[in-house]
């Protein structure tokens, strides 16, 4: 029986609004988990976060932990993390009390490890993280599927086992080495692609007032500030860690691809569309492939998710200032205010891709039903 | 078409691939390819030089909060103190903001001459008021994790650590913000007061006056620091900090790194201008053409910069530093030890230090592009510290049974001296040296580092000798130990592979020596190493410690009187012995009387063998040969004064 479009729209956006409002609750528990996961250590050992070394002198320790209020029940640690904390001032007889910080507040606190307040933290890593992304997802997914097809078409044939050698070497490549190795090859050697995310005249130029940051994305800028040399440049940036994303990532992509093709190109309608005397390519394109991306609709949500909050060995390898490294070294160091930040924020890109995701099911197979 | 190229260069990518995974991991043979074929050295921003360190690291710009080195190369670059260190002297100084100081017979008054017409970046003149409101801003502001302890001390007394101690001198109101605003008004001003009374100034006089409560050795050696740096006292207001009055300085004690009003502000009178600082990944100074400096600081060096920009970057992966040395996009490097052989083949120039002239002698050996300095000792030290009554309040897992059974150890274990003693034979110095440290390296004599006052090459240091650690664990608890044997634990934080090799070289000869003496190394994550150690729970711990001054006091307060010896729980006659013989050293202020104090005080460190004094690095640095006018002071190492720096 097939859905009216009227009652399609009106389910598909009951299932947004609920999955909507279960956000903050999710969130909020996530959070409270880790955060009594934390509260196991010490209050010394918390402390640890804000000591690089061997403590100076004899109350260091002490004081830290008096400041940070580490000592304090749980419940009143993270209450405070929610909303804040109160700060008295004094001038002569006159006091006045005011609240500061809590994320209820939109004060997403200060990270110890960045060294800076994680709401800047996020507004700068995540422009790097997205911008990274947007130039790695298509090749990373159009690849894999390409590379894919071309293996279920040409199943058991020389194309075939090259596609999936090629796959598994990328797959059981490390990640680490191979960006190593392409950037001795081709910033050590040949002086082609740069790490980092821009060169320094090209930074010294974003940094002046001249130019406007409009989105934080520096090829988007540059294009609308007609800057092509800075867009280059930034493109030049890209060219290793994208490659290396994709080199690595084709090979899940591809595997999911190709098995699905070969299940789909044995179903009785593909065989019914070769009978009508249809081009192999009109079946290809226009039958099978549309049936066999259902599971690379998936893949493709969690690949985004993936690429979006970062991939902290592409980051460490080429100096890319995204999310992944951050958010590393924060679980590292246990700077809880940081950790905790990159959770909620993930978090919510986890569940806004898994919600597009499902409403590109039913846009894909009309048969799914989201109510 | 497309059709035609797609197996051509797939089949293209696929071999590419195999080749590159027979390549494997990046070895030093690996490397040695690119760098004879392919690699390419060229000076193309000689306006520009950029440092590529480990990790960009800063905690605040705030010269009174920021207590790291990384802080430092910013700091001591964008500021000026009121005197310097007179070049690659680590013992002599040359004034900077201040033209001359006098110091009072007594040893208790120093007396400033402020320099004038020296102007701030923005503009404004420097005052002597702008002198003593810095010290008095900072030493207000306090916090024992900062580097004001460093004053408290001289200001107001011996185990001063902050200025909340004025009020309560148990130290319930130490960084406590709140609990500081409910104390009597009438006694956070006369802290107040004391503080002013400390750093009084005389603008018409032009000059700034420090009244200590007890003379002190190293007091030109702490000012010179960045926490020494003098600030704008109207910008610094109109920036949020302390307003000068002492009827609000609580408002403005207890700040954190992360609420300083002056955490990402800089406004100097120093040689560069903070350009931009993006936390995590780098900082980039510009030049300041109208530095007052005309004179040089001593012969030979640069008195004005001419280097217009300074991008201090972190880059964590070695592979990318690396790589961005041999693209020539960096100018120097930080190498970690293990990674040498990599950059050695590309190394043209050898520079050596000599401690004896305090200079290198360079000799250029070909053509390769990077001059390496070498041999320079450095100001950080690994030890290994053994608790003399271990806490074993609520069980210790580190001391096997808690009792002299063979299984295990009683709690004070080691406040016996031939216990100690036998520990610093059986450790290989040697071994250490080599394994760990790639064989460069100094084995010290007692607390101090060479090139100290008071630090003697020949004094005396245990040696790597089985023998004697044998007779002295026969002489140990009565010949119980050489019957029983003994199992503990040696700790070391996670990572930290130096720390570790000292722990397998002492399991390793105790174990030759025979199969009862058994120590068993464990890894500790670093905040349970700090909290471990901190409590006195470790048997034995492997720490170090950098310098904060470039003085004996600096070495010989932590380790035999304060931080170490509070770890080690030392007997309390035995830290009253050394607390008297650490306090004449850092009361008197003649040089050749403080030498003769702190060979003392060496002597009787070997004499108890607190603990195993490691061996000081001697360290390396590769630059770019198109760099030139660098100079080595130990207490600034790497991180210098860039203006000294020319790059062709």
């Amino acid at each position: 029986m097939s859905l009216s479009p009227a009652f399609r729209e009106e389910s598909m956006l009951n299932y947004i609004i609920r999955r909507v409002v279960m956000v903050p609750f999710l969130l909020i528990g996530v959070t409270l988990l880790i955060f009594l996961m934390l509260m196991a250590l010490t209050p010394v050992e918390r402390s640890a976060l804000y000591v690089r070394d061997v403590p100076r002198n004899e109350r260091v320790l002490e004081g830290i932990i008096k400041k940070y209020g580490l000592n304090d029940p749980w419940h009143k640690q993270y209450w405070r993390w929610l909303f804040g904390t109160t700060v008295t001032t004094t001038e002569g007889d006159v006091t006045t009390v005011e609240r500061v910080g809590g994320i209820f507040r939109g004060d997403l606190g200060y990270s110890r490890t960045a060294s800076q307040p994680v709401a800047e933290l996020l507004a700068r890593r995540f422009p790097a993280s997205l911008e990274l992304t947007l130039y790695s997802v298509l090749p990373v997914i159009a690849g894999g599927i390409l590379l894919g097809v071309i293996g279920a078409v040409r199943h058991n044939k020389p194309a075939d086992h090259i596609v999936r050698v090629f796959g598994i070497v990328g797959w059981s490549f490390p990640d680490f080495v191979f960006g190593l190795l392409l950037l001795m090859a081709f910033y050590a050697g040949a002086g082609w692609f740069p790490p980092g995310r821009i060169s320094d005249w090209a930074n010294k130029v974003i940094m002046s007032p001249e130019f406007h940051n409009y989105t934080k994305l520096i090829t988007i800028d540059a294009l609308l500030n007609l800057r092509v040399d800075i867009f280059l440049d930034a493109l030049r940036h890209m060219v290793l860690p994208v490659i290396t994303l994709a080199y690595l990532w084709w090979a899940l992509t591809l595997r999911v691809t190709r098995s699905s093709m070969l299940e789909t190109l044995r179903q009785d309608y593909i065989t019914t569309a070769r009978a009508k005397g249809l081009s192999e390519r009109t079946v290809i394109r226009q039958h099978a492939l549309p049936n066999a991306l259902m599971p690379v609709v998936t893949l493709g949500g969690g690949t985004v998710v993936g690429l979006l909050s970062g991939v902290v060995i592409i980051e460490t390898v080429y100096n890319y200032p995204g999310m992944g490294a951050a958010a590393a070294k924060a679980a590292s160091q246990l700077d809880v205010i940081t950790v905790l930040a990159f959770v909620l924020f993930n978090g919510l890109i986890l569940v806004l891709a898994n919600v597009v995701v499902d409403i590109l099911y039913a846009y894909v197979d009309p048969r799914v039903r989201l109510d | 078409m497309f059709k035609k190229l797609l197996w051509p260069v797939i089949g293209l990518l696929i071999v590419a691939s195999m080749v590159l995974s027979a390549c494997g991991t990046p070895t030093p043979e690996a490397t040695k390819v690119i760098e004879t074929k392919e690699v390419k050295f060229n000076a193309a921003t000689p306006n520009t030089m950029v440092f590529v360190s480990i990790g960009e690291n800063i905690d605040t710009l705030d010269p009174a909060w920021n207590y790291e080195s990384d802080g430092d190369a910013v700091i001591l670059n964008v500021y000026d103190q009121l005197v310097t260190y007179k070049g690659a002297s680590a013992t002599e100084f040359v004034p900077a903001l201040a033209t001359g100081w006098n110091v009072s017979a007594d040893g208790k008054t120093y007396t400033f001459d402020i320099r004038k017409g020296v102007k701030f970046h923005d503009g404004a003149d420097l005052t002597p008021e702008d002198v003593a409101y810095s010290f008095r801003r900072g030493v207000l502001q306090g916090g024992t994790n900062s580097p004001q302890w460093l004053y408290t001390e001289p200001f107001f007394g011996i185990g001063i650590y902050d200025v909340a101690e004025l009020i309560d001198p148990e130290g319930g109101l130490d960084d406590d913000a709140e609990a500081l605003k409910e104390a009597a008004s009438a006694k956070l001003a006369e802290a107040c007061q004391m503080v002013l009374d400390a750093v009084e100034f005389d603008n018409a006089a032009g000059t700034v006056t420090f009244n200590l409560a007890t003379p002190w050795g190293p007091f030109l050696a702490t000012i010179a620091q960045s926490w020494g740096s003098i600030l704008d006292k109207d910008w610094a207001i109109k920036n949020g900090a302390w307003d000068g009055d002492c009827a609000t300085w609580q408002n403005y004690y207890g700040v954190t790194s992360e609420t300083s009003p002056l955490r990402d502000k800089v406004n100097g009178t120093g040689p560069y201008k903070l350009d931009s600082w993006t936390p995590g990944e780098e900082k980039i100074l510009v030049i300041n053409p109208n530095w007052w400096r005309t004179e040089p600081v001593d012969a030979g060096i640069a008195a004005k910069p001419t280097i217009e920009r300074i991008v201090l970057k972190g880059v964590s992966e070695w592979g990318t530093r690396f790589a961005m040395l041999q693209a020539g996009d960096a100018d120097v490097v930080s190498v970690p030890r293990g990674n040498i052989s990599q950059v050695d083949p590309l190394v043209g120039e050898f520079c050596e230090y000599s401690l004896d002239t305090a200079s290198f002698d360079c000799t250029v050996k070909s053509e390769q592009p990077l001059r390496l300095f070498r041999g320079a000792p450095d100001v950080s030290r690994t030890d290994v510290f053994m608790t003399f009554d271990l806490n074993v309040e609520g069980g210790n897992p580190y001391v096997g049974s808690g009792q002299l059974d063979g299984n295990g150890i009683p709690p004070d274990f080691f406040n016996d001296i031939h216990i100690r003693k036998a520990f610093n034979y059986c450790f290989d110095f040697d071994a250490y040296i080599q394994d760990a440290l790639a064989g460069e390296a100094v084995q010290v004599s007692g607390p101090l580092i060479p090139g100290m006052i008071g630090y003697d090459n020949d004094g005396p240091k245990y040696a790597f000798d089985m023998d004697k650690c044998k007779e002295e664990l026969k002489l140990a608890w009565d010949g119980q130990v050489w019957e029983k044997g003994f199992r503990l634990q040696v700790a070391y934080n996670t990572g930290n592979v130096t720390r570790q090799t000292i722990t397998q070289i002492l399991q390793n000869n105790f174990a030759t020596i025979d199969g009862k003496f058994r120590l068993e190394i464990i890894a500790l994550p670093w905040p349970t190493y700090l909290a471990e150690f901190r409590n006195s729970r470790l048997p034995v711990a492997v720490s170090g410690w950098i310098e904060d001054l470039h003085d004996p006091h600096n070495w010989a307060q932590p380790f035999l009187i304060g931080t170490y010896a509070g770890r080690q729980n030392m007997p309390k006659e035995m830290w009253d012995m050394f607390n008297e013989l650490v306090m004449a050293g850092v009361a008197e202020t003649d040089n050749a009387k403080r030498a003769e104090i702190y060979k003392h005080i060496t002597q009787v460190d070997y004499e108890n063998a607190i603990a195993i004094r490691g061996a000081v690095v001697t360290t390396r640095s590769y630059w770019q040969r198109w760099m030139g006018g660098y100079y080595y002071n130990p207490i600034y190492g790497w991180d210098s004064h860039y203006y000294t720096l020319t790059k062709q």
